[in-house]
């Protein structure tokens, strides 16, 4: 007879869920205008970025990581708002794409290493409202 | 200023709380371990665990009752306030988190961690 395969341990299952809901989805602005328009505009970069920083802020346990994420916000929103400047003036030299990308990827890291914190050390449910103590 | 500034600081900020975050895994996992090797110190845990086979089993399926957990906070917490603020502080965050399912899921992933240290006990458990 056959054994059952094991499956993924619930906290692996959780994080695995948080980074495709959490981590993933809000890129996917990025990947539509990749795809639809061809290319990607710095714009576009620093203000997924800037809302990235609101999101990891907003969500995090610690005061240090809220304050720095609305302040990394503020700073990439302010990005934005010259990169579309310059974008809607039609200046052909224009920052490169590889900056907002390094935040985009540094932001990606610490809301991971958070979410590890939390449902792998703290094995903390994820969504917490679906878990059986509301039902 | 430019603008490639202002990213380079958006940037350099996201460094530093990346160094924070990182820091803050390594603190609490240090915390649980001297945790671990408080409560495996104290013999009354050891003979509580003992004396309660089922405890191992319900915590590995994540069925705890609400006594057993009661108990098994109680040992948690007086094993905590052996440890310094700094462990205390990181340790209470995840005992005390807003989750009732969470709190059960900490605990139990505790109580066997604790008894994989100490033999004896997963032998009484299985």
């Amino acid at each position: 007879m056959g054994e059952r395969i094991p499956g993924l341990p619930s906290y692996w299952q959780n994080y695995a869920l948080c980074l495709i809901f959490h981590l993933l989805l809000p890129l996917v602005p990025i990947l539509s205008e990749t795809v639809f328009a061809g290319s990607v505009r710095v714009s576009t970069l620093y203000l997924t970025a800037s809302l990235y920083g609101l999101t990891l802020g907003s969500s995090a346990h610690s005061r240090l990581l809220f304050g720095a994420g609305v302040v990394i916000s503020l700073l990439l929103a302010g990005a934005f708002g010259w990169a579309a400047s310059l974008e809607m003036k039609h200046v052909t030299t224009l920052p490169g794409t590889t900056v907002p990308l390094i935040v985009i990827l540094v932001l990606f890291v610490i809301h991971a290493l958070e979410r590890y914190n939390r449902h792998i050390v703290d094995r903390a449910p994820y969504w917490e409202f679906m878990t059986a103590e509301d039902k | 200023m430019s603008l490639e500034f202002l990213g380079l600081l958006g940037a350099l900020l996201a460094t530093i709380a990346a160094g924070f975050s990182t820091y803050r895994l390594s603190t609490k996992q240090e915390a649980e371990h001297r945790l671990l090797a408080s409560l495996t110190k104290n013999q009354s845990y050891i003979r509580w665990l003992r004396m309660n086979r089922n405890l191992l089993t319900h915590a590995r399926n994540q069925r705890l009752s609400v006594d057993e957990l009661q108990e098994l906070t109680k040992y948690l917490l007086d094993a905590v306030k052996q440890l310094d603020k700094n462990d205390r502080h990181a340790l209470l965050e995840a005992i005390h988190q807003p989750s009732a399912q969470g709190r059960a899921n900490y605990a139990a992933k505790l109580i066997t961690e604790s008894a994989e240290q100490d033999r004896s006990v997963v032998r009484a458990g299985d």
